[in-house]
């Protein structure tokens, strides 16, 4: 079946269709409020003419580059052009402030490669069983999940951490805004009956990420950067390469986490980045300097987005339950293409998703290369644009952007509101990032809550919150993640005092 | 003591408008008219957020007070550039839809990029390359969102 897949694909036709995908993938991925979601529903309805080797293909390609493309604006111009981007911009743009972008888009585009195969590997060989562990999670698992991803905001702070975690419980509040799970009715409406479909996630991103920056680029009439780029161009790219394989357990490690969690149905690839950086943050030596500009900040948070494309294929293919939203939207158009997802699509059409598998990684090699010369030539424009015209643009692409998303005014308003409160925030030393992930893990805790709520009106409230074995391992790890910087902080001190 | 005067004490800024926050959602919530059956369920989450966000507001009240962080506000800031921008950005998204994507846009690209420009170094040469850069600019985004992407976009209310 593998290699009758590759056959399928092997076609001049099918190769520039891919190519095509690939480059529209980036270029969509890297304008903020263009997500992956939208790459794949945009093209959706130009798959239906085409067989269904080519339209998996196509969709295949068209997100694993959409993801990887978000990178160029989070490290650009500190804005993730997807929520999968989030973490990236932590310290890719303080990167390319410094001057070293070029180094930077080489990191995220090797590092989103690594973890694109390792999905794609997970997808091909580890699928079924891999599907099962998810079919484990319940109620109970999801909320603990969002508890542990919350605890990734001990790390997320620069400054106190009260204010990180009061920003994080303020985004957790506004993912409360909308309608109710259970009763249905408008919460926090204010008597406005447009907020009943709550706030639009990648218009607060928008908001929070981009406009602050566009305030302070009209305010400085400068380069974007304060570093200077010419000084870094001529590293060489054997320095930068070598750089980067010092990275590679945090690599595989984050690929690893993308997998996990990109098959973790409704998770996907903004949730793994944000908890690949955190456990490359603890797991380093040098923990300090994550967020000021280093390398292994990038390569953990691309390595893991780009692996939770595979992961997030193996419940779609194997189970019909889709992993990510993005798999959701390929999940209706393999059915339009006649095809149901689940176990028995890989016994019937096998060629099909081998085709698919095999597309996702010819995708991913061509990213490799184009990669490199659309984001390091990016990277050359943006710096010598003059903040003067660099800020207004931004502004206008958010705009733009976020009205894109529903077609909406009001999540223009709601963008520019979070605008304005992100750059509020970022003087009185509370952390934009962390009120993003509140609004991101807010509506699984609630879900995950409620559900399992529910749940213990008949198992008894301990038995399901903490008794099952995954909420218990869970537990463990929040307890770990919570404890984790006070220990180091401790064995460091203890170390040092020993010397 | 002169350069303490003109420092905020961000932790009471930051802790007051957080319990601002908390009271008007708990406001709200307390309004909050559901299902008899499901109301402990749709308010036990936010119900959780807001008294966790209590208790960190008055944690950080009380750093405040007795270890207070200090900090010029909008130190870097050129004052009449940011409400330059905030005002033009806030004009921007209201008329959006109004006048529509091409007319709002070519103007307050057009309008904000000769106003932010230093006044000495405002020409009539400088103004026109504000105007082909705007024009360059916003035709592109056009082409790609409604041709390429069909993504439709706000034709203003003549339209």
């Amino acid at each position: 079946m593998i290699i009758e897949g590759l056959i399928a694909l092997l076609t001049f036709q099918n190769m520039l269709y891919i190519l095509i995908a690939t480059v529209a993938g980036l270029v969509i991925g890297s304008l903020p409020g263009l997500t992956a979601t939208m790459a794949v529903a945009i093209l959706v309805p130009f798959t239906f003419v085409m067989s269904p080797v080519t339209a998996m293909a196509v969709l295949g390609a068209i997100y694993m580059s959409a993801i990887y493309g978000g990178c160029f604006s989070a490290i650009l111009i500190n804005t993730p052009g997807t929520p999968s981007s989030i973490a990236t911009a932590f310290d890719g743009y303080p990167m390319a402030n410094k001057g070293e972008g070029v180094k930077a888009i080489w990191g995220a585009t090797i590092a989103s490669v690594f973890g694109g195969i390792i999905g794609i590997i997970a997808l091909a060989f580890f699928g079924p069983p891999l599907a099962n562990v998810a079919l484990k999670f319940g109620p109970p698992e999801y909320f603990w999940l969002a508890i542990f991803g919350l605890t990734v905001m001990s790390t997320l702070g620069r400054g106190s951490i009260v204010k990180t975690f009061l920003s994080g419980t303020f985004g957790l509040l506004m993912s409360g805004i909308g309608i109710t799970i259970m009763g249905g009715v408008v919460r926090f409406g204010f008597g406005y009956y447009k907020l009943q479909a709550g706030i639009e996630l990648i218009s607060a991103l928008i908001g929070f990420f981009c406009i602050p920056e566009a305030l302070k680029l009209m305010n400085e009439k400068m380069s974007i950067y304060a570093g200077d780029p010419r000084k870094h161009s001529k590293e060489k790219w054997t320095t930068i390469l070598s750089e980067i394989w010092d990275t590679r357990i945090t690599a595989l490690r984050s690929s690893i986490i993308g997998v996990i969690i990109g098959i973790l149905p409704g998770a996907g690839g903004a949730i793994a980045n944000i908890i690949a950086y955190n456990e490359a943050k603890k797991a380093s030596k040098n923990p300090e300097k994550f967020g000021t500009g280093i390398l292994e900040g990038v390569i953990a948070s691309e390595a893991a987005n780009n692996a939770s494309v595979g992961g997030g294929f193996i419940p779609t293919l194997t189970l019909g339950i889709p992993g990510t939203p993005v798999c959701a939207v390929i999940y209706g158009a393999l059915l339009l293409q006649g095809l149901r997802p689940g176990a028995e699509l890989y016994q019937t059409h096998g060629e099909i998703v081998y085709a698919l598998i095999w597309a996702l990684l010819i995708s991913t090699i061509m990213m490799l290369f184009i990669g490199i010369f659309m984001g390091v030539n990016l990277y050359k424009i943006i710096s010598r644009v003059p903040t003067l015209y660099l800020g207004p643009v931004i502004l206008f692409l958010s705009i733009v952007g976020s009205y894109s998303i529903r077609n909406n005014s009001l999540d223009v308003i709601i963008m520019f509101i979070f605008g304005l409160l992100g750059y509020f925030f970022i003087e009185l030393g509370l952390s934009p990032a962390a009120v993003v992930l509140g609004l991101i893990l807010g509506p699984i805790a609630e879900q995950g809550l409620v559900q399992a709520t529910l749940m213990s009106h008949a198992f008894g409230f301990y038995k399901v919150f903490f008794g099952r074995p995954i909420c218990i391992i869970l537990i463990i790890l929040i307890i770990l993640s919570f404890s984790w910087p006070f220990v180091s902080k401790f064995l460091k001190e203890r170390k040092n005092g020993g010397l | 003591m002169q350069d303490n005067k003109n420092k905020h004490n961000t932790d009471l800024i930051a802790a007051i408008f957080m319990l601002a926050v908390v009271v008007v959602f708990w406001i709200q919530l307390m309004s909050f008219k559901t299902n008899i059956f499901y109301i402990h369920l749709d308010i036990i989450f936010p119900q959780f957020v807001l008294i966790s966000m209590t208790i960190l507001s008055l944690i950080l009240l009380i750093k405040s007070l007795r270890k207070p962080d200090r900090k010029t506000l909008f130190l870097t800031t050129n004052k009449r550039k940011i409400i330059i921008a905030v005002v033009a950005g806030i004009l921007w998204v209201s008329l959006f839809s109004a006048l529509g994507f091409i007319i709002s846009s070519i103007v307050f690209l057009t309008f904000l990029t000769i106003i932010l420009e230093e006044k000495s170094k405002n020409n009539p040469k400088k103004i026109i390359l504000s105007l082909i850069f705007s024009l360059t600019i916003v035709a592109v985004v056009y082409f790609l969102f409604s041709n390429v992407l069909k993504v439709p976009l706000p034709k203003g209310f003549w339209a």
